[in-house]
């Protein structure tokens, strides 16, 4: 086969090299912040890629024709397939099936190459999402694992929860109040109580069993079912090796399974998020290189929020009508297991709820739902003398509130974790003024 | 079991494991075959298999009685045109009761209101089988080709049954010629290589179509039609093109899959689709869309009418009938009458203001690009108009969405716009190279390295984009 001469190739190279200048500059306009040096905007950029892309396209399509990738079908092969009508304009022409020798090789080369194409992109999209997510309450269950991970030394007050205390604890409060380190550790609700279990195993593979616990949650916890997709935004290698293995009893084979699809094949299993990913992309191609994102903690974990946000509670009372009141399967199981630890390791484990808005907390439906999760809460207590439930609850107004009914901005906040301490302290003081009982009396 | 879900994959994969354990064995390969199609067809509803079934063995005794008569006498020829009679009276009444009898029986009793005449209405809560329409259309052109004497009827009623309900063209076609697939079902079948190549790219192709451009762009398009009294403008259009991009990745999706499928197991499928949005004119456009059906249309109505042999006149009626009914043929209402009657006034006006013959290209030169262009976008634009008639569900819908264009924008037509684009660019720009080349298979011949990259991106937009519930194909309530 005859070589082509690159050099009659002018016009299709510099369509394609055009292209790729156009691209690289907006990439290092974006990349390397070089907004401001250039004087581009985003829309200037996301012209740029546009224009930039499609001269590449057009000047790849020019070159593949040049080079004989594409070719109309030639009177030999029109003669396999119905009479030839090669001398026909194409307008006049219905386009056919022309069916071309293959062998078992290329079959297997389309196969294989297709697979190894899409575990490619997959290994790109698992980058791409690490480094760009945009949910940031995802991007809270990584940050405060790496928190996790990278603890140097152990804390007094290890705190725990979801949402409601990632912004609603002060951690520097409770070392100001009661004392040694804290450190606040909470993530989203819905990593479940699991989330709970997990680090606290993971702290004590660490450091040993950290003197005291503090669990703070919102009141839906109890029925929140397992999410493989979240549980897998774990910065941990899930079932990949024996050494990070949780305990059994905490999650199934079939689970952990699950989790680790959910980990390791984003294509299928994050592609709601990769969808909106590039659709918006499509419209500004700029935007897939936003900044990465970071949600704003302090160097103890804590995240305050300052800009007060309205809350609805149509949602709300709408599912505390339709919806009983239910303790999910993961919930039970990740309470037993930090029951264990907590008795067979002596640790102090405080249970309580977030602050909460007075509205919803004044509702008679919440009332009866309240109730009920008091109730449960309260057994659990009786379950260990090592743990502490503490039912009372502190209520803000609308003006203190951040957008959903147990978030609240940074100065609410102080004065719930304040009030928290307080607790705290009160019953630390009736547990040591308490006479000491010996055994047999 | 739609051929997007996980259950035809598994049901799929022990067919296919068990067929070509089978391989060699005709007569084993034709019952397994038989017996799946039927499985197939009852994971839909069990109950309308007995329909399938009665149909089938009354069509294959009727080809065969005819076959058996000889058409010397006035006798016999009188005996082969009642039978034949009975097979369309049987096929179009079953398809008469089942699809059309609440439509006529509500009709009718309009057209009584209309003369101050009172009838009560009898409508029967009756459930279209699947498939009817397409499995009556292949029965009834197998015992007219039985009784033009095209071919000779089959004895083996297995055979004839596996005919009709060969599970990958059961339920939305294409709509076979017995000439062609009957013929593979009796003749032993091989399966080369190049027959797993292209028919996996088949699959991959038409599940790209359905799944990633068809349901995503279907969700614009209902948006529009579903709430069109909040619509005007350009956004009306947006719809429209919505809806045209849906149904034809839709049904060609099904189409290839379907011929991606058999084409694993050693048959050959007509093709259904060559790119009907290239079309010139209406006679080009109907050579490109659903072909099975405009071809059955073409060979067992428009012909017997008198095709074009007879005055302009004569030619004239028999576009409009044959269109009309093609429109009817999709379903019990009206909007379905308007499409096809609009599907038979456009060939007519077409031949009225060609100034040549229709064979001959009436723009000139070879090389007017710009001109063949023109022809083209006209075409595109009168074919969008017809597929309004179709998707509207009223016709005081087509009225409002007709009066409402313009070209004004909405804050809502960006995104519309660009959620729309970005679904059927990539089957633009693959038809595109289909059309350049002439050829739908170009993709199967592309240098490896460009093929496996084209080939991975069809499967990550398929991963990526593929909805989480399977939606159903557009043609399979027809």
């Amino acid at each position: 086969m005859k070589k082509p001469n690159l050099n009659k190739h002018w016009f299709e190279m510099l369509t394609a090299t055009t292209g790729v200048f156009l691209l690289a500059i907006s990439l290092l306009t974006e990349v390397a912040r070089l907004g401001a040096a250039t004087g581009w905007g985003q829309k200037q950029r996301d012209l740029a890629i546009w224009g930039g892309s499609l001269l590449l396209v057009a000047g790849a399509m020019l070159s593949a024709r040049r080079l004989g990738w594409v070719t109309r079908i030639t009177a030999s092969e029109e003669a396999h397939t119905t009479a030839s009508a090669v001398d026909k304009p194409l307008y006049k022409q219905l386009p056919r099936e022309v069916i071309a020798r293959s062998s078992v090789r290329s079959v297997l080369v389309s196969v294989i190459g297709t697979v190894f194409v899409v575990l490619v992109v997959n290994l790109a999209a698992r980058w791409y999402l690490d480094h760009y997510a945009v949910n940031p309450s995802v991007k809270t269950v990584s940050q405060k694992w790496e928190i996790l991970q990278n603890m140097s030394a152990p804390v007094e007050w290890l705190i725990l929860g979801d949402s409601s205390c990632n912004q609603g604890v002060v951690p520097e409060k409770i070392e100001s109040m009661l004392g040694g380190t804290a450190i606040n550790l909470c993530t989203i609700s819905p990593m479940t109580l699991l989330n709970d279990a997990l680090m606290l195993d993971k702290y004590l593979d660490k450091f040993g069993p950290p003197k005291n616990v503090l669990i703070v949650h919102s009141y839906v916890i109890l029925g929140e079912e397992l999410k493989p997709l979240i549980v897998a935004k774990v910065p941990l290698p899930w079932g990949v090796s024996d050494q990070y293995r949780f305990s059994p009893e905490l999650l199934s084979i079939l689970e952990q399974l699950e989790i680790s699809l959910a980990r390791y094949f984003p294509l299928y299993f994050e592609n709601r998020e990769l969808r909106s990913i590039l659709l918006d992309g499509f419209v500004s191609p700029s935007s897939l290189l936003r900044s990465e994102y970071h949600v704003d903690l302090t160097a103890k974990g804590y995240m305050p929020m300052f800009e007060p946000r309205p809350v609805d509670l149509t949602g709300i009372l709408e599912s505390l009508q339709k919806e009983d009141f239910l303790v999910t399967n993961i919930s039970y199981v990740a309470i037993e297991h930090i029951l264990a630890l907590a008795d067979q390791h002596g640790i102090n484990v405080y249970i309580t709820h977030g602050p909460m808005y007075e509205e919803l907390y004044e509702n008679r439906l919440f009332q009866e739902r309240w109730a009920k999760i008091r109730a449960w809460w309260s057994d659990i207590d009786r379950r260990s003398d090592q743990v502490t439930y503490i039912g009372s609850v502190l209520t803000f107004p609308l003006n203190q509130m951040q957008g959903e009914v147990e978030h609240v901005i940074h100065s609410a906040a102080e004065m719930y974790t304040e009030k928290l301490a307080l607790e705290i302290m009160r019953i630390q003081h009736a547990a040591s003024s308490r006479p000491v009982r010996h055994q047999g009396e | 079991m739609l051929f997007n879900s996980s259950t035809f994959l598994i049901f799929f994969v022990v067919v296919y494991t068990l067929y070509l354990l089978l391989q060699k064995r005709l007569k084993a390969q034709n019952a397994l075959l038989l017996v799946a199609s039927y499985i197939f067809y009852a994971s839909w509803d069990w109950r309308f298999l007995s329909l399938l079934l009665l149909s089938t063995t009354v069509d294959f005794f009727i080809a065969k009685a005819i076959g058996s008569t000889d058409d010397l006498t006035p006798a016999g020829k009188a005996r082969r045109k009642t039978l034949l009679a009975c097979s369309i009276l049987f096929n179009l009444g079953v398809l008469g009761f089942f699809k059309y009898f609440n439509f006529f029986s509500e009709s009718f009793i309009g057209l009584l209101n209309l003369f101050s005449m009172k009838a009560d209405l009898i409508t029967l809560n009756i459930v279209l089988p699947l498939g009817i329409s397409f499995y009556t259309f292949q029965e009834m052109g197998y015992t007219i080709d039985v009784y033009r004497k095209h071919m000779k009827p089959t004895h083996n009623p297995f055979n004839f049954a596996l005919f009709v309900a060969f599970f990958p063209h059961l339920v939305a076609g294409p709509i076979q010629r017995a000439e062609s697939l009957l013929l593979q079902v009796e003749r032993p079948r091989r399966i080369t290589i190049e027959q797993v190549n292209t028919g996996l790219f088949l699959i991959l192709w038409g599940l790209f179509k359905k799944v990633v451009i068809a349901d995503n762009v279907r969700e614009v398009a209902n948006l529009i039609f579903n709430n069109y009294t909040n619509y005007s403008g350009l956004d009306i259009v947006i719809g429209v093109l919505a809806f045209a991009v849906q149904i034809y990745g839709d049904f060609s999706g099904y189409s290839d899959i379907a011929r991606g499928i058999a084409r694993l197991m050693g048959f050959e499928l007509m093709v259904n689709f060559r790119l009907p949005y290239f079309a010139l004119n209406p006679t080009d456009f109907w050579q490109r869309w659903h072909i099975s059906l405009s071809t059955w249309l073409r060979d067992y109505l428009y012909i017997p009418l008198g095709g074009n042999r007879k005055s302009n006149l004569i030619t004239c009626r028999n576009l409009f009938l044959t269109m009309l009914l093609g429109g009817l043929w999709h379903g019990a209402s009206w909007n379905f009458v308007i499409w096809g009657a609009y599907h038979g006034l456009i060939p007519i006006l077409y031949r009225v203001f060609e100034k040549r013959p229709a064979h001959e290209d009436p723009w000139g030169g070879e090389h007017s690009y710009i001109a063949v262009t023109a022809k083209m976008a006209l075409m595109f634009v009168l074919t969008l108009l017809g597929w309004l008639f179709f998707r509207a569900s009223t016709v005081e819908q087509i009225g409002y969405m007709l009066t409402h264009i313009s070209p004004a924008l909405s804050a809502e037509s960006a995104q519309l716009a660009s959620k729309l684009l970005f679904f059927a660019l990539p089957l633009f720009l693959v038809e595109v190279f289909q059309y350049v080349t002439r050829d739908l298979l170009i993709l199967t011949k592309l240098p490896s390295f460009v093929r496996v990259f084209a080939y991975g991106f069809l499967a990550v937009w398929l991963l990526v984009f593929g909805t989480s519930e399977s939606v159903e194909f557009i043609y399979f309530q027809f």
